[in-house]
């Protein structure tokens, strides 16, 4: 709430005699498990706005960012966007990190007609929503294809099996199944899952459960809380007996390498999906974008959240080529102009064709890296 | 009169009182019995609803803690966020979770908002609290929230998801389930629990309530506890009794109490018998002193009052006194004759009639009978001493060498005169110290000083004295100063803090001096030299303070003119020294844009008069360079800020280049240069390489200049003192000499020998002053000794310290076995060339001229037993016969073609060098000859290897250079060719000068003009046109080059250039420039003007450096 009244009175003091400013809202967790994740998203916004605003703004008229914090909570989430929605100058929302807020927030932003931008939420249906005209946009990883991704790599390292560890929510079946499909066709066997809840006390025995049962290798699917228990009770077992951790990037949503001891995390073979690291930009935008957020935020020794930043730096600016395409506010003038978008050189990649009618993600598998944490705890890309 | 014995006495006083207390103390305590065992009832009562109203609380805590635990499940939590998939789980848990093992409890989970997600079939069908009453409690501030009333016990359980609420667990508990719990606890006892509404919660059947708190406790059937408020409920408890359970009765006290009463009687019995038994002991003894005091009339005895009652003891002791009296009177009379007798002073007594009745041991007792006071005192009775009145009562007598002072005093006994007491006293020694007295007293009133006294055994401290000098000097009249406090003298510039240490001085009775302003009495101020010392008696304490004052007002004025002139003559010094530092600074700064620009000029396409003018110009202005820089040092030296360096380095290399470089003003002139550096034993050492090399060139340079036929002839060594190396050396010339007169004078600022000598040499006469300052400041000294006309030896000596890496030179291949011929008409250059060589082991032969060379040759080849010469080193200018003469008849000499020749040359040479190789020379080199030289063409050509083969032509020491080390040609090459500089100085002139140097280079440069356009430029850069260097001026306007490096080096040009390498590039070469510059985080430093040769070495020695360190 006080990030909202700061922004507001940013833009009072700014164009305090001009006409109410076009909105972009933020739907994310703020506060809660995933905060660095949803800090992040906002952080890379806010960038994107200035820059745009510097430049005369959407259609000649400055746009604000007005962020709802939902805690990871979808019916928090829902109010979040009945808010947002009632405002006539809102462009479009940008989400957060959890899936399970994005999925239950779909149906009111299809009632309302509202662009959704998700700069990070990977559950595939998501995007495979079933609406029809669809009005959401990712620029993330989907499910579907992690798995890919996750999955190969286990079995590069060298896994007979992999035992799947998974939240019990839809990100956690949304993976479950993408995980299925994945390990068919690499000819990598799932030898268990294990479902557990946001919360559970059981995590590190339901670890030691499965690595008396032969575990070598666990694909893993959880938030930072969850992750961190995990992490924890696998750098616990025994060295021979340590099963090797492939991880989706829940994880480091929220103070991963703050919250596990970096004694702990050196001791586990852990992998983690993204698509960037902090040091290692991707394009020339990419290297520019890193020293506006210093210069902005204040330099730092690593960021691993930082695909929040580019993810909706990159969302924000395409957002404002398509309304500028389209000509228009009008949501679904809007939502034609991205699935018409030309080439764009972003911060993550240069998108031949960013959108289409059939394909509203921005990112593809070939986009997904495995990372690793050095000695320093800090993320560094896994050959 | 019978008398009852003492213990009938007192038992038939005592025992009717004892049985009256007996008998009401046995009553009181029958009736406090019964009273105790009614209050044991109530309390245990009061303490039995204590215990309930906590168990019952417990009991509501532990229901609360199992809702607590269902908030706390995780499948609650995740299924507020499991949106979708909850519906499969959450019904099922709501259904079957239970409290306390009942199912039938109503749940219900509601969201952040308090919408109802699901609940149990009881939460359906119970009404719950309104949400309005709880929510902003539960669901913001993420609080429980607990109520009972009739419909039960209603407990909503916040959600906590990373401490934050996102939702609620709702449960309601019904009265009715509720009871079932509450009827087993305390079940004993008549309870009753009422909320704060006075809504019954519950009521044993017991007390048949009704509803009516006042009913039930209005009837005596109860006797009730304490109200016990259960607070965190709501709730309040109590438990009732019934009277008639409570019985009363004494039975069990009775025997306790008959068993006291015989305890109590026969402790009263034993308490009179002991009694009567202590009394009659303490009179028994009082009886017996009084008894042994009458039968034997001794006053000692005395009665026993230990341990008797306080009575007795006053009676005892009241005796005592009373024989301590009598016992005192009979022995005063004996004491007053003793104490009398003992007496120093003479004691007479008489009567009013003046006759002696008492007097002590001195007057003779005999006497005593019928004596007179006049005959004691030896005078007449008419004398108005001896009369019987109070006329005149001091006399005295003088007896020998004494004298008596007597004194006349009335006798009075109980109220009457009855006589006189008369003393006398032995007065001698207090009249001669009144006379000592008197003859220190007039020394002090005349003594010029002004003498103080003041008593310190009074704590004002006042002045008991004053001499006259002190009224003289103050202006106040003795009277007006006795007694007062000596610090009246003091006024408003009397210094604090001498005042301070005066009174410390005194308090701590400790002599002391102090210089001080006073005051005298007509308000001038005068400085008063003071000096106080403490008088000490014979037990060490501080009687009086004496002080000794002194009016010293002209010495102080006449101090402080000489404290001024003193200031006024530094600061003229150190303006002098400055004035001179700042001249330096300011002609250097414009000298570097003559000189840059010149060498640019030269550069460029001149035609040859163009070329020979510019030239001139250059090499003018270099001595004018010269010059400031002499001058320079000379102010260093005044400003005492001659700073020293510490670095390792190649003495012989230092010497050998030196040599090279003075050469060609030697042979300028044709004089012969010689340098003998075989006491050299060290290559390596540490010191100032540069005041090394300035001595030396300072006192060759004047040798030379003032020699105008003959030779110049510098010999150094090394000596060994404590673990130090002490440099010796000696600069002697044969030029015009020094007049006796005027060596003294030769290390004099601004001095030549005279005006002459300036018009005609030239020069600033500093030369020899620095080159002394050097030597002393590196702890040594230069000494001259000279001969009018003849010439004149320099001697000086300096320390310098042992390099790390010192080792001796010693040749690579075995000179040992070589023979050697060296051929010189000069004696003083065989003789410094015989000793290197022979240093090296090496078998020397000599000769004078070209003659006896080929005469020793041809003796070799005659006598097969010696072996003839591997090589011969030729002087070129020789008498008859010159080298290249020489050389050409060895080569020519089959037999003696096999020698390999080397060629001594002055550097004036300018032959034709080819011609040399055809004659058959080896090497060449010039003269004098260093050691190096020597050393490595020694080597090459007794090696006779790839190295003299590739020789173009002769061995020279360019040649020997470049096997060495690469020429700077090449380390040109090696400045990458996408270097880029930043040229930073706000002087156009420098910018240009630098610019055109740079470019000649081929080097990227870009200019700016001050550190903020630096930074700018530094900053706006990509990497892939990054700086590799920058250069920096230091004095600029906006921002100057110290500030401009140290935001470089913090980053505020960007991560990318915090390490590039800054050279300083600056005017101020004084000394800490270069500290200033390294401190500020420059890397190197370069002083202006700046010169092609150096500035380009400099920045390639950084820009490989940086090469290197990026690969």
């Amino acid at each position: 709430m006080n990030r909202l009244i700061f922004t507001f009175s940013l833009w009072l003091l700014a164009y305090g005699a001009c006409a109410a400013p076009w909105v972009i809202g933020l739907d994310a967790d703020l506060s809660s498990v995933s905060k660095a994740g949803g800090i992040a998203i906002s952080q890379g916004a806010e960038l994107a706005i200035t820059e745009i605003n510097a430049k005369g703004g959407i259609l000649g008229q400055q746009v604000a960012l007005v962020t709802k914090d939902h805690r990871g909570n979808p019916a928090r989430g829902i109010a979040n966007i009945k808010s947002l929605s009632k405002n006539p100058k809102l462009l479009g929302v940008i989400g957060g990190v959890h899936t399970p807020v994005a999925l239950a927030e779909l149906a009111l932003i299809h009632e309302k007609s509202i662009i959704y931008l998700d700069p990070w939420a990977a559950g595939t249906p998501v995007i495979r929503n079933g609406y029809q005209p669809n009005f959401a946009f990712r620029l993330s990883v989907r499910d579907e294809w992690a798995a890919g991704t996750i999955l190969s790599k286990a079995k590069n390292e060298g896994c007979p099996s992999v035992t799947l560890f998974l939240e019990q929510t839809g990100w956690g079946r949304s993976n479950e199944k993408s995980m299925t499909k994945a390990s068919i066709a690499l000819d990598l066997p799932i030898k268990g899952i294990e479902w557990f809840h946001w919360n559970s006390k059981i995590l590190h025995k339901l670890i030691t459960k499965t690595v008396n049962d032969g575990t070598q290798c666990i694909a893993l699917v959880a938030n930072t809380p969850e992750g961190t228990q995990i992490i924890n009770a696998v750098a616990n077992v025994d060295k021979s007996k340590r099963p090797k951790v492939f991880s989706h990037w829940g994880i480091v949503g929220g103070d991963f390498t703050q919250k596990v001891k970096l004694a702990q995390l050196v001791k586990v073979d852990l992998y983690f999906l993204n698509t960037l690291t902090f040091h290692t930009p991707k394009t020339t935008m990419g290297t520019l974008l890193k020293k506006s957020f210093e210069k902005k935020f204040g330099t730092q020794p690593a960021h691993e959240a930082f695909n929040g930043v580019a993810h909706a730096y990159d969302l924000v600016h395409l957002l404002a080529l398509a309304i500028e395409q389209a000509g228009s506010a009008d949501s679904a003038k809007v939502r034609s102009a991205l699935e018409t978008l030309g080439t764009y050189k972003g911060a993550m990649k240069t998108y031949k064709k960013p959108f289409t009618a059939d394909q509203h993600e921005a990112l593809d598998a070939s986009d997904y890296i495995m990372l690793k944490f050095n000695k320093q705890g800090f993320s560094e890309i896994s050959k | 009169m019978t008398f009852r014995p003492l213990w009938l006495y007192l038992t038939l006083k005592v025992i009717p009182l004892a049985l009256v207390i007996f008998v009401i103390s046995s009553l009181a305590q029958f009736f406090m019995a019964s009273q105790l065992e009614s209050t044991i009832a109530v309390s245990r009562l009061q303490q039995d609803g204590k215990v309930y109203a906590q168990s019952v609380e417990h009991h509501f805590d532990a229901l609360v803690r199992q809702v607590e635990s269902i908030g706390k499940n995780s499948i609650i939590t995740n299924a507020l966020i499991d949106f979708q998939g909850r519906q499969n789980y959450l019904p099922l848990y709501l259904e079957s979770v239970g409290i306390f093992d009942r199912t039938d409890i109503a749940i219900q989970l509601v969201d952040f908002s308090g919408e109802v997600i699901d609940g149990n079939y009881y939460a359906k069908t119970s009404t719950l609290p309104a949400s309005e009453l709880w929510a902003s409690q539960v669901l913001e501030e993420g609080l429980q929230w607990v109520k009972l009333d009739q419909n039960g016990l209603f407990i909503a359980q916040p959600i906590l998801n990373q401490g934050l609420p996102e939702g609620a667990i709702l449960v309601n508990i019904d009265l009715n389930i509720l009871k079932l719990g509450l009827d087993n606890i305390h079940s004993g006892f008549n309870r009753l629990l009422v909320s704060d509404n006075e809504e019954v919660i519950f009521a044993s059947s017991a007390l048949n309530y009704k509803g009516d708190t006042a009913a039930l406790e209005g009837t005596d059937l109860w006797i009730k506890s304490n109200v016990e408020t259960i607070g965190s409920y709501n709730l309040t408890a109590k438990i009732y009794l019934a009277k008639e359970d409570i019985a009363i009765s004494g039975s069990l006290f009775l025997p306790i109490i008959t068993l006291s009463l015989i305890l109590f009687s026969i402790s009263i019995s034993l308490i009179i018998f002991l009694g009567v038994t202590q009394l009659k002991r303490v009179v028994s003894s009082l009886s017996l002193a009084i008894e042994k005091t009458i039968l034997s009339k001794d006053l000692t005895a005395r009665v026993e009052n230990e341990g008797s009652p306080r009575e007795l003891a006053k009676l005892g002791s009241q005796f005592n006194q009373m024989m301590s009296q009598l016992q005192k009177t009979t022995s005063t009379l004996d004491e007053i004759d003793a104490i009398l007798h003992s007496m120093r002073e003479l004691v007479v007594v008489c009567d009013s009639h003046l006759q002696v009745l008492l007097s002590n041991k001195i007057v003779n007792k005999s006497e005593t009978q019928n004596t007179t006071l006049a005959q004691v005192v030896d005078l007449p009775t008419s004398h108005s001493f001896c009369q019987n009145n109070s006329e005149n009562i001091e006399y005295e007598q003088k007896i020998n060498n004494k004298i008596i002072l007597w004194r006349k005093t009335q006798l009075i006994l109980q109220g009457e005169v009855s006589g006189w007491v008369i003393t006398g006293s032995d007065i001698s020694d207090i009249k001669q110290a009144q006379r000592q007295a008197n003859i220190l007293s007039m020394a002090m009133d005349s003594a010029s000083n002004g003498i103080i006294i003041v008593d310190a055994s009074e704590a004002s401290e006042p002045i008991v004295f004053v001499n006259k000098s002190f009224t003289e000097i103050t202006g106040y009249t003795e009277k007006e100063v006795l007694g007062l406090r000596c610090n009246f003298l003091q006024g408003p510039k009397t210094n604090r803090e001498t005042r301070g240490r005066l009174s410390q001085a005194i308090k701590n009775c400790q002599p002391i001096e102090v210089e001080i302003a006073n005051y005298r009495k007509n308000g001038e101020m005068f400085w008063n030299h003071l000096a106080i010392d403490p008088v000490i008696d014979d037990t060490n304490s501080v009687t009086h303070f004496l002080g000794v004052i002194r009016d010293i007002n002209s010495v102080v004025a006449a101090r402080n003119d000489l404290k001024i002139a003193k200031e006024s003559a530094e600061a003229a010094a150190v303006a002098k020294s400055e004035f001179l530092a700042t001249m330096s600074h300011e002609i250097r700064t414009p000298m570097n844009g003559v000189i840059g620009m010149l060498g640019l000029l030269l550069n460029t396409e001149l035609n040859p008069e163009q070329t020979s003018r510019a030239r001139i110009a250059q090499s003018s202005a270099n001595s004018l360079l010269v010059l400031i820089n002499d001058i320079l040092d000379f102010s260093k030296i005044e400003a005492g800020k001659l700073d020293l360096e510490s670095i390792d380095f190649n003495l012989r290399n230092m010497l050998g280049e030196f040599a090279e470089g003075i050469a060609y003003q030697a042979h300028d002139k044709g004089l012969e240069l010689i340098m003998d550096v075989s006491g050299i034993t060290a290559s390596m050492v540490r010191g100032d390489p540069g005041r090394v090399r300035q001595i030396l060139n300072n006192l060759v340079s004047n040798a030379i200049k003032f020699t105008s036929h003959g030779e110049v002839f510098v010999q150094l060594r090394l000596i060994e003192e404590d673990g130090r190396w002490r440099i010796k050396g000696q600069v002697k010339d044969s030029g015009i000499g020094i007049p006796q007169d005027k060596v003294n004078h030769l290390f004099e600022a601004f001095t030549q020998v005279d005006a002459s000598t300036t018009r005609r040499y030239g020069g600033t006469g500093l030369g020899l002053v620095i080159v002394r300052r050097l030597c002393q400041v590196m702890g040594g000294d230069i000494h001259v000794s000279s001969k009018l006309g003849k010439g004149s030896t320099f001697e000086f000596d300096f320390l310098i310290d042992h390099s790390n890496s010192s080792q001796l030179v010693r040749p690579s291949i075995d000179i040992s076995k070589l023979n050697v011929l060296i051929v010189d008409d000069n004696e003083t250059n065989l003789y410094v060339l015989r000793s290197q060589l022979k240093i090296w082991g090496a078998n020397v032969t000599e000769a004078c001229d070209g003659q006896q060379a080929l005469l020793i040759c041809q003796q070799r080849l005659d006598s097969p037993d010696t072996p003839l010469f591997d090589i011969a080193i030729l002087d070129m200018q020789m008498p008859n016969m010159d080298g290249i003469e020489l050389g050409r008849l060895i080569k020519n000499n089959e037999k003696l073609a096999s020698i390999k020749l080397v060629m001594m040359t002055s550097m004036t040479y300018q032959g034709d060098i080819e011609q040399l190789a055809k004659i058959g020379f080896s090497a060449y080199f010039p003269k004098p000859a260093t050691t190096s030289d020597l050393y490595d063409a020694l080597n090459v050509m007794a090696e006779d290897g790839i190295a003299l083969a590739s020789a173009k032509t002769l061995v020279t020491g360019e040649y020997l250079d470049s096997l060495q080390q690469p020429t700077h040609s090449e380390q040109e090459i090696s400045i990458p060719s996408n270097t880029r500089i930043l040229l930073v100085d706000d002087n156009p002139i420098n910018l240009l000068v630098a610019e055109g140097i740079l470019e000649d280079f081929d080097i990227n440069v870009t200019c700016a003009c001050n550190g903020k356009e630096a930074l700018a430029c530094l900053a706006g850069n990509d990497q892939d046109e990054a700086f590799s260097l920058v250069v920096m001026d230091c004095q600029m306007p906006e921002m100057d080059g110290f500030e401009a490096t140290r935001q470089i080096r913090a980053g505020s040009a960007g991560i990318q250039n915090t390490e590039i390498p800054i050279i300083a590039m600056t005017a101020n070469a004084m000394q800490g420039d270069r500290d200033k510059c390294i401190a500020a985080g420059m890397t190197d430093y370069l002083a202006k003007p700046i010169v092609a040769q150096q500035f380009i070495e400099k920045l390639a020695s950084w820009l490989s450096f940086r090469l290197n360190a990026d690969k």
